[in-house]
């Protein structure tokens, strides 16, 4: 059968008879039957928002689509002992659809050339993601937007995972707009780490000092968990910020530890100026996006409520905090989500 | 119209509900009788038979030449259409994928060789026969299931990448229509 041959009309109804899964498969005959399947299914292809990549302690590795991630476009796996993988000589189908095996000692050779292979038929302006939960690091990708990483812990028979390495894994992509790590880094962040640049960054910082994260990030939302930190870093962070040096973009910042007592809260309210919002007046409310990994959207949670609030000097723009001696939250507010608060604000001014 | 035709006319089916029958000539020549319901499914000859303002009483005084397709797939296209004739409208697909169960009548209607598959799909495609091109198309697709990339340009005629350069390196050092 000479399919090339067929009316554009009659290949496209045989392609509408194959899932995603099925038509990437087919693209792997050959580059120009690549570009019909592209060309003719263009329809199809052009509704996929994100893809995103998930690395497993096993070495499974799925690729999925869809506003769940539900559609599985790539399902990746070590052989069984006795198969041997000949088509590609690293990478095999197992099954028809989209099931593969793969040799796990080309793993990153694998995993770049199925993105470069998504990215050939997909484009570079959908989501990519990263979200990884084996030992090992993600290989570093090009053109992905968002990682969420579980770094392993050290007894559980891994080593801790340096800074040097967690910066490589960022290499290829160094503008996410998303960052999310959890577990323990081994060693300091770099003061130049391409963290600090992501629009949204989520760092789990045992044993790291958080000021040069802090006063390095540069973007919307900043959440540090377990951190070593003292009351001077959140003061000279309001001073700051109410001084305009600094954290112009940032609309959010919340940092918590494990210890008691570290925020010395009579000392904080002596050293910044806090507004108090009479309680019936209102109370601020706020929602503020993250980045949810388990849908494609960013999603919307209510999640900071206060009465406390501070001036920024320079322009009179407001930010609600909420302090304890374990935790402390920041969020910089308008006044379409806070009407009432608002307006009672700018009465006392 | 006067066509002689070389072999016996082919009564697919006998047509008891409904008297009204139609003529066609394949392009070898072969004469089939279709009944009304069943050409119906055909967009392409249904339109030809209104235009031709062909009715009960002068249908079978007029036979249809169709120049593009054989004997052989006009057999298996009136055999489909009979079968079908009387079926229930497909619903709209809502979905990208085509989503039903090819049936066994249908599967076996349609094993045939790659070649005539490919010839059927064709004729299919110029009388507009929706549902014997979503049956055909099924029919194509699940030749891929469960085979290799190579295993796949085989059986869809589908040239390598190295034979795909050596074809554009070949056209490219031709001579032009001028040279």
């Amino acid at each position: 059968m000479q399919f090339l041959r067929l009316p554009r009309v009659v290949q496209k109804e045989i392609f509408d008879n194959f899932e995603l899964c099925e038509l990437l498969f087919l693209g792997f005959c050959s580059r120009r039957f690549r570009y019909l399947t592209r060309s003719i299914q263009n329809y199809r292809f052009k509704e996929i928002q994100n893809i995103k990549y998930e690395f497993f302690e096993d070495d499974s590795i799925f690729i999925r689509t869809g506003y769940t991630y539900s559609t599985i476009l790539f399902a990746m796996g070590p052989p069984l002992e006795d198969h041997v993988i000949i088509p590609m000589e690293v990478f095999d189908q197992s099954q028809w659809g989209s099931d593969y095996i793969y040799d796990i000692k080309m793993k990153t050779l694998v995993v770049e050339g199925v993105h470069e292979y998504l990215l050939a038929f997909f484009g570079p302006s959908i989501l990519y993601e990263i979200e990884s939960t084996h030992p090992q690091l993600a290989p570093s990708l090009r053109n992905i937007n968002a990682s969420y990483i579980q770094l392993p812990e050290r007894n559980r028979g891994n080593d801790l995972v340096t800074a040097k390495q967690l910066e490589i894994c960022f290499n290829r992509s160094p503008n996410q707009e998303s960052i999310r790590i959890e577990g323990t880094v081994h060693g300091n962040f770099f003061t130049s780490s391409v963290m600090y640049r992501t629009k949204y960054l989520s760092i789990c910082c045992a044993g790291n000092k958080i000021d040069s994260i802090l006063f390095s990030f540069t973007g919307r939302s900043l959440c540090i968990r377990e951190a070593f930190f003292d009351t001077s870093t959140i003061i000279r962070f309001l001073n700051e910020w109410k001084s305009h040096n600094g954290f112009q973009k940032l609309m959010f910042f919340s940092i918590s530890t494990c210890q008691e007592n570290v925020l010395d809260i009579r000392k904080l309210m002596e050293c910044i100026d806090i507004k108090r919002l009479n309680p019936s007046n209102g109370i601020f409310h706020f929602k503020r996006t993250y980045r949810d990994m388990s849908f494609c959207e960013w999603s919307q949670e209510r999640f900071l409520s206060s009465h406390e609030y501070v001036i920024r000097d320079v322009d009179g723009e407001q930010a609600a905090i909420v302090y304890s001696p374990s935790h402390f939250r920041f969020a910089v507010f308008s006044s379409v989500e806070n009407v009432n608060a608002f307006k009672s604000i700018k009465k006392m001014i | 119209m006067s066509v002689e035709p070389e072999v016996p006319i082919v009564q697919v089916e006998e047509v008891r509900e409904n008297p009204v029958l139609y003529k066609i000539i394949s392009s070898d020549n072969h004469v089939f009788t279709i009944s009304e319901h069943a050409v119906k499914l055909s967009k392409t000859l249904w339109d030809l038979i209104t235009n031709l303002g062909l009715t009960a009483e002068n249908a079978l005084d007029n036979p249809i030449p169709v120049e593009n397709v054989n004997g052989k797939n006009m057999e298996t296209i009136v055999q489909f259409c009979e079968r079908h004739k009387y079926d229930e409208e497909e619903p709209e697909y809502t979905n990208y994928i085509r989503e039903f169960v090819l049936p066994e009548w249908d599967r076996q209607l349609l094993s045939i060789d790659n070649e005539e598959l490919f010839q059927l799909i064709l004729a299919t495609n110029y009388l507009d026969i929706q549902k014997l091109m979503d049956y055909c198309c099924r029919v194509i697709g699940d030749m891929a299931k469960d085979k290799t990339p190579e295993e796949l340009r085989i059986i869809y005629g589908i040239p390598t990448d190295a034979e795909d350069d050596a074809l554009e390196r070949s056209a490219s050092d031709s001579p032009g229509p001028s040279g």
